[in-house]
């Protein structure tokens, strides 16, 4: 990640990286849209390799556009890289349609339908992740709260969606500290898969029972500070939707309601 | 009429195998602050808890008795609702986080947008109690990034943002330093003066012996002390209770023994008391 980059989240303890381009102002419900409209043409458009790296592209390049590229490039390839390799080598050998035998290794047949199709799925993953990564990386989740607060959400279904984001970074800095306390221990964490593996189950178990201890405490405490008093609710963040910020949800809401309509009649 | 009211109320978790809370009964008036003092898993969480309406509406149990706030009885409203009355601040300030908000201002701001507060009156009520908890400073960072005491300000400054009449704490000191521990002190002190009702479980009993009006001891969730600072922290029967004494007064016992702690004079819960007892012997 780029030094500003790093430096812009480390202002606040969540994936969010701040910002001032217009992608950073769009409305949340714009950016979230986006991804289900990137979904449903990965997944619902015209099978073509093509749409789908485009989708790629796009998002790359309002990634760059962002100021995020960084972020966005190192959470696709460490989330691609590993799929990639598992899904080609399952595909390009046991995929039911394989005809066409590509190379051999260590007596091995890999056949160009598998390839083709493991290459179709990580393209549609790609789309979609690189999507939920400008969500991600673009929308700070109090905006995307308020957002659906003020869209009359229940304030139940907001704090669902957005405290996830919200609570990732404060996730990970508690497994970094059971980390450390584990390898104060003795435990060896690092080193190849089978170490990895094995000191998994002492950082899960603290991880999950600690985690549950927390839910348990902060619903106390949304409950002591009135989440769920009666009544009209107000909101300090005012989240500015604008007419043209309608608009553009209107056109994807239509293209994905095309999209899902042709596909159904097709 | 009392601020708070607790009449023979006795809580068992479920599937526990004693009351957390057995036959507890004592009135708090406007503006006092009581401080509640007992060994680990002594109900000192638990009576927080009921003070607010935690206990029974969040962990359900067998509750008898009743607890009440002025008129009200907590069993007949939700926590919600009893939350403009009654603020409970818990032990770990990091858990009290809403997880929602991106800055200190906003956390303080949660409760009031849950009440439905206007936007104006929003910015002047945290603005007020930043500025009585110090954290006028810090309104745009992020809660996440401040310290551990830091948190515990933001806590109580998130509760006392809804101004309730009766604020209860879970050992709000505990992850704090000396100099942390006098400012949330002094804090509750400035709260009281304001006529604010504060209940606050402690283990510290130094801070209590300087600041509580009235001290409650609990043992195994039954009331076994009540009575002034001076009375309770020197009495033999905080030993039973599972607590010490602390080395003011123990050191006093044994100036006694040697005659360096004049006889009539009343054991010292205080480094003050101790130099006073100890030049005038």
């Amino acid at each position: 990640m780029s030094q500003p980059e790093k430096n812009r989240r480390n202002d606040d303890a969540v994936l969010y990286i701040r910002g001032e381009t217009w992608l950073h102002k769009s409305h949340p419900f714009n950016k979230l849209i986006y991804v289900l409209l990137t979904g449903v043409v990965a997944y619902l458009g015209p099978e073509t390799m093509l749409l789908e790296g485009c989708c790629i592209a796009l998002n790359f390049a309002l990634a760059v556009q962002a100021g995020i590229f960084r972020a966005a490039w190192g959470l696709f390839w460490r989330t691609m890289l590993p799929l990639a390799l598992f899904m080609t080598a399952i595909h390009g050998i046991f995929y039911p349609d394989n005809l066409t035998v590509l190379f051999s290794l260590f007596g091995q047949y890999y056949y160009l339908e598998g390839f083709v199709y493991a290459g179709n799925i990580l393209l549609q993953l790609g789309a979609l992740l690189t999507a939920s990564a400008l969500l991600v990386f673009l929308t700070n989740p109090a905006d995307l709260i308020s957002a659906m607060t003020q869209a009359g959400c229940p304030p139940s279904l907001a704090y669902l969606t957005g405290s996830p984001l919200q609570l990732l970074s404060v996730m990970r800095a508690r497994i970094q500290t059971i980390q450390a306390a584990q390898r104060a221990r003795g435990l060896e964490s690092e080193g190849n898969l089978v170490v990895r593996f094995r000191a998994l189950f002492p950082l899960v178990v603290p991880l999950v029972l600690g985690s549950l201890i927390e839910i348990e405490q902060r619903s106390i405490a949304l409950e002591i500070r009135g989440f769920n008093s009666p009544g009209p609710k107000t909101s300090w963040r005012i989240i500015e939707d604008t007419a043209r910020q309608r608009a553009l949800r209107l056109l994807m809401l239509c293209v994905i309601f095309l999209l899902v309509i042709l596909r159904i009649f097709s | 009429m009392p601020a708070l009211c607790l009449s023979h109320l006795t809580f068992s978790y479920p599937d526990a195998a004693r009351p957390a809370l057995a036959d507890i009964s004592f009135q708090v008036e406007k503006g006092e602050m009581i401080a509640v003092v007992g060994a680990n898993r002594s109900g000192k969480s638990t009576l927080c808890y009921a003070i607010a309406g935690v206990v029974p509406h969040f962990y359900h149990g067998k509750f008898r008795g009743q607890v009440r706030i002025g008129e009200k009885t907590t069993s007949e409203y939700t926590v919600a609702q009893l939350a403009r009355s009654v603020g409970l601040v818990l032990q770990i300030p990091g858990n009290q986080l809403s997880g929602v908000r991106s800055t200190v201002f906003e956390e303080v701001a949660f409760g009031l947008e849950n009440m439905g507060v206007k936007r104006e009156k929003i910015y002047e009520r945290v603005m007020a109690v930043l500025e009585l908890t110090g954290l006028e400073s810090f309104s745009s960072r992020s809660p996440y990034h401040l310290s551990g005491g830091e948190q515990q300000r933001l806590a109580l400054a998130a509760v006392l943002a809804i101004s309730p009449d009766i604020l209860a704490l879970d050992e709000p000191t505990t992850f704090l330093d000396p100099d942390g521990t006098r400012q949330v002190y002094d804090i509750l002190h400035q709260l009281r003066c304001q006529g604010k009702t504060i209940i606050v479980a402690e283990q510290r009993l130094e801070w209590i012996a300087l600041y509580a009006d009235r001290v409650i001891v609990l043992d195994s969730g039954r009331m076994v002390l009540q009575g002034s600072p001076a009375k309770v922290l020197t009495d033999p029967k905080l030993r039973e209770a599972g607590l010490e004494w602390m080395p003011y007064t123990e050191a006093a016992v044994l100036g006694k023994k040697q005659g360096v702690w004049p006889e009539e004079r009343e054991l010292p819960v205080s480094f003050a008391d101790a130099v006073d007892g100890f030049s005038a012997s």
